[in-house]
């Protein structure tokens, strides 16, 4: 009895977890004249992929696609090869990892508003505000990814024993070769969840999307105002172009999420 | 295949001295054990010729080429790891074949050669398993191969059997034997345990707290140890250390007279008063008669352990533990045993060194 | 050895895009965004009789705390549920962390359009016979709860996540041994399962709290800038629609001196362990 209850629960938790979900979903797919129906409907009676053509004509979607996409990518590429070398080196060098540890999280623990507020008036005087090619964001993002890459990476060292890259050298192999033939492929594992991780940070970030751009955003700054100026169907679709890769990544790092890869990331 | 020679090789940490002082000239072809205590500097001593620490002070030099300023990598060292440290993302080829790859080899060589040597270690079977698929002593073998395979001008190995069980680990011991004679490899060796020590080299080194303490032949060690500490780390059980006081023509062992032979008594009193008497258990014989010129004890028969082969007795004598060892088994009355005087070792209580021939 | 290199990269950019924008964001705090004079309290003398300035500093604090005790007693909640046989099991702690992998801004704006007055809430209500609620309505309690109840969906798998590793690796003897002495399943609870929890819980907390006072998303989107302000969006207001760099410098400055006095415990506990 207390069994079939508490198994009743878990999925009454479950249902109303998939509701803003659904909700989304629905909004996308249905006229927008739908989703401003008294009282709402909770079932689709229509469906259209018109709010996609819609949202591309009411604000530049493909543009903002792009930005977030290349962001993202170049975040990728930035933090990673930021947080390598430094990572390695701190999990082999307790006494330089400690320090390093230190800044990071100071990072990580940081409020955004106090960095991209002067990051602005800073990229106003470089050029970098409201980049094209969103340099800034790239640039701000890479400060968002370094925590989580670095966290990541480090756990990831420490778990090859130095023995393994002694003995690398002994058997002729330079520093280089000893890293990339090495202790490079014994990390892979960990070094994809850190790049899909730092992806989905910068594919989804807001704040500083909404300070550093203004005429060329990102995707949630144009879902925001979409939202905010009242085209609920036109910003779900948005929000289902933004869901598409979180949903892939989330799904190819669940092993990752269970043997406890991520453990200590903070995320 | 080369020589090594050592100078005065020093690594100290801090305020702590891990290596003091340490000079050796290991022959071609020769095996060298090196044995003590853990924390004895062994292990640093590896890492030190073979370049994965820096040394503080003193010279390496091996085939003639002084290398303690190269990186490791260039100092054609190969070493076994306690771990092992096999790549786990690479099969058994390929770990074995590293080796030969970082040096430019070409692909067709490496297979013949990495072969050659799976032949001699018997892993021609597990080439294509990865290091997760094999057992401790696959793992061991594996291990070898690989540091054998590129004909190292020195060979390198700590503690290598440390992580095997019992059985497996005598087989082990006489496969690194007999490769090591067959290839006639020049050969470092670091272990904690005596029977390696006294079975594998050519020469042992005793070393503790970062200090060598002998320089020898397995059985000169054993039969003639430079000081107490060397007499009762070679030889299981331990040798039996008890303080005595020479007298005029006597020497008082554990508050018993023992008489000294006329041959032996100039230069023992010479030594005197006090000094410290080695004796090894396996000294001990039944007493008969109990004659002069010996040290008897009486056993305690709640302390037997009959092995079959042979029997591990201790006794109470004077306020000291003495361990006794025969050959077979021992009498139901349990006779007093005896040592003689000859066969005692000398030691200096002040410093522990060998006092006499 | 010559290694300690591979850190420069990561220690100039931090240097350059953490440390340099701390310096000028203070810079900027403490100049005349009119005369352009430095030193000058102006900016915060700005804010402090800005009205808003106010109701965005007592929000921003009262707020980590209701949210992080509803992500407590949530998270904690379902670790316990999940530390069950349950069927299903996969399925169901994915629909557990969903809130959190969806992007935020997704989840904001569609619990925007649930909560909002003509929204599927106020919908529900009206079709079960009950009068139409407005839980966003600006400045009231109700869209204080609205704001910290949301943030708590949103972040409550984190807590989640934490307590169940923790909960999962207290061994399965311990529970049993305290059976076998006779105590009840709350007794259990409470004398054995949460002490061993504890360090877990003081870590989600910290973490939690810290994050919960630099938020900014949730009370933009569910309130807008003046609906519920915090200090992040109070600057932002500053910023964006005032254009004026100084207060929107001071009130980040506020919110940085606040976090870092929150993340004193948080930094002593590294030490210590």
């Amino acid at each position: 009895m207390k069994r079939r209850g508490i198994v009743l629960l878990a999925f009454a938790i479950a249902g109303v977890n998939l509701v803003p979900l659904w909700l989304v979903v629905k909004q996308a797919l249905t006229p927008e004249r739908e989703s401003f129906a008294w009282p709402p409907t909770w079932v689709p009676h229509e469906l259209t992929l018109s709010n996609f053509s819609g949202a591309a004509e009411a604000v530049p979607l493909a543009q903002g696609l792009g930005l977030s996409v290349g962001v993202a990518v170049a975040t990728v590429i930035s933090t990673l090869a930021l947080s390598l070398p430094a990572a390695w080196l701190a999990a082999r060098r307790e006494e330089v990892g400690s320090r390093l540890d230190g800044v990071v999280v100071a990072a990580r623990l940081f409020p955004t508003i106090a960095i991209a507020v002067p990051l602005a008036v800073i990229f106003v005087g470089l050029g970098l505000y409201n980049d094209s090619s969103g340099a800034g964001l790239w640039l701000a993002h890479t400060l968002l990814g370094v925590p989580f890459a670095f966290l990541i990476l480090r756990a990831a060292f420490r778990g090859v024993p130095a023995e393994l890259e002694d003995a690398a050298q002994l058997d002729g192999a330079s520093p280089w070769m000893t890293f990339v033939r090495v202790s490079l492929p014994l990390v892979r594992p960990s070094l994809g969840a850190a790049a899909m991780l730092v992806f989905l940070v910068s594919w989804d970030e807001f704040a500083y999307a909404l300070l550093l751009q203004v005429t060329h955003r990102t995707l949630p700054p144009l879902l925001f105002y979409l939202s905010a100026f009242g085209y609920p169907g036109l910003s779900s679709a948005v929000a289902v172009l933004m869901l598409v890769p979180a949903v892939v990544i989330l799904l190819l790092l669940e092993p990752a999420l269970r043997s406890g890869v991520l453990a200590g990331s903070g995320r | 295949m080369a020589n090594a020679r050592l100078r005065n090789v020093t690594k100290r940490y801090g305020d702590g001295v891990a290596l003091d002082d340490f000079s050796l000239d290991i022959e071609d072809g020769e095996f060298v054990v090196v044995v003590g205590p853990s924390g004895c500097g062994k292990s640093t001593l590896l890492r030190l010729i073979a370049g994965l620490d820096p040394l503080s002070a003193g010279e390496v030099h091996i085939g003639g080429r002084r290398v303690d300023e190269l990186s490791p990598q260039h100092r054609d060292v190969a070493m076994v790891f306690q771990s092992y440290a096999l790549y786990p993302h690479m099969t058994v080829r390929r770990n074995v074949e590293f080796p030969l790859q970082m040096r430019g080899m070409s692909k067709r060589d490496r297979r013949v050669r990495a072969e050659e040597v799976a032949e001699l270690l018997e892993i021609g079977a597990l080439l294509d398993r990865k290091p997760a698929a094999l057992s401790g002593g696959q793992r061991q073998r594996v291990a070898l191969a690989r540091a054998l395979v590129r004909e190292p001008a020195l060979f390198l190995l700590d503690e290598p059997l440390s992580n095997l069980d019992a059985r497996l680990r005598t087989n082990v011991r006489q496969h690194i034997r007999d490769v090591q004679r067959q290839l006639g490899v020049t050969t470092l060796y670091v272990t904690h345990d005596q029977t390696e020590a006294m079975t594998l080299g050519h020469r042992v080194v005793v070393l503790d707290h970062g200090c060598t303490q002998m320089v020898a032949p397995p059985l000169d060690a054993y039969a003639r140890p430079a000081n107490a500490f060397v007499a009762g780390f070679l030889g299981a059980p331990a040798m039996n250390l008890l303080p005595g006081t020479i007298e005029s023509d006597a020497l008082v062992l554990a508050g018993q007279r023992v008489e000294l032979p006329d041959a032996l008594r100039a230069s023992i009193v010479a030594w005197g008063p006090a000094v410290t008497v080695g004796i090894r258990p396996e000294a001990f014989a039944s007493a008969q008669g109990g004659g002069g010129g010996a040290f008897v004890v009486h056993a305690d028969p709640a302390t037997i352990e009959a092995l079959g082969s042979e029997t591990l007795l201790a006794s109470d004598t004077g306020g000291r533990r003495v361990l006794i060892r025969v050959p077979g088994g021992v009498a139901a009355d349990l006779p007093p045993f005896s040592a003689p005087v000859s066969s005692f070792h000398f030691f200096s209580p002040a410093d522990g060194r060998r006092l006499g021939p | 050895m010559r290694a300690w290199f591979l850190a420069v990269p990561l220690v100039v950019y931090l240097a350059v895009f953490l440390v340099f924008p701390v310096g000028e964001a203070v810079r900027l705090a403490f100049t005349d965004s009119v005369s352009g004079t430095f030193p000058s309290l102006e900016s915060f003398r700005t804010i402090a009789d800005d009205g808003l300035f106010w109701r965005a500093l007592r929000v921003n604090l009262a707020l980590p705390l209701l949210a992080v005790a509803l992500e407590l007693v949530a998270g904690l909640g379902l670790a316990l549920l999940f530390a069950e046989r349950l069927p299903a099991r996969r399925l169901l702690r994915a629909a557990v962390l969903l809130p959190f992998a969806l992007p935020e801004i997704v989840f904001l704006t569609i619990l925007r359009s649930i909560l909002t007055p003509r929204g599927y809430l106020s919908g529900a209500l009206v079709g079960l016979g009950a009068q139409p609620v407005d839980l966003l309505a600006p400045g009231t309690f109700a869209s204080f709860v609205s704001v910290a109840l949301v943030d708590a969906w949103r972040t409550t798998p984190l807590v989640f996540l934490i307590l169940l590793g923790a909960l999962v690796a207290i061994p399965g003897e311990i529970g049993q041994a305290a059976r076998v002495d006779g105590a009840s399943a709350w007794r259990r609870f409470w004398h054995v399962t949460l002490p061993l929890l504890r360090p877990a819980i003081v870590a989600a907390v910290l973490l939690r709290g810290l994050d919960a006072l630099r938020i900014f998303a949730a009370p933009l989107v569910l309130t807008g800038v003046e609906g519920m302000p915090v200090l992040s969006t109070y600057a932002f207001h500053q910023w964006s629609d005032y254009g004026d760099d100084g207060a929107a410098a001071a009130a980040s400055v506020v919110l940085a001196v606040v976090c870092v006095l929150a993340s004193v415990p948080l930094l002593r506990r590294r030490i210590t362990a």
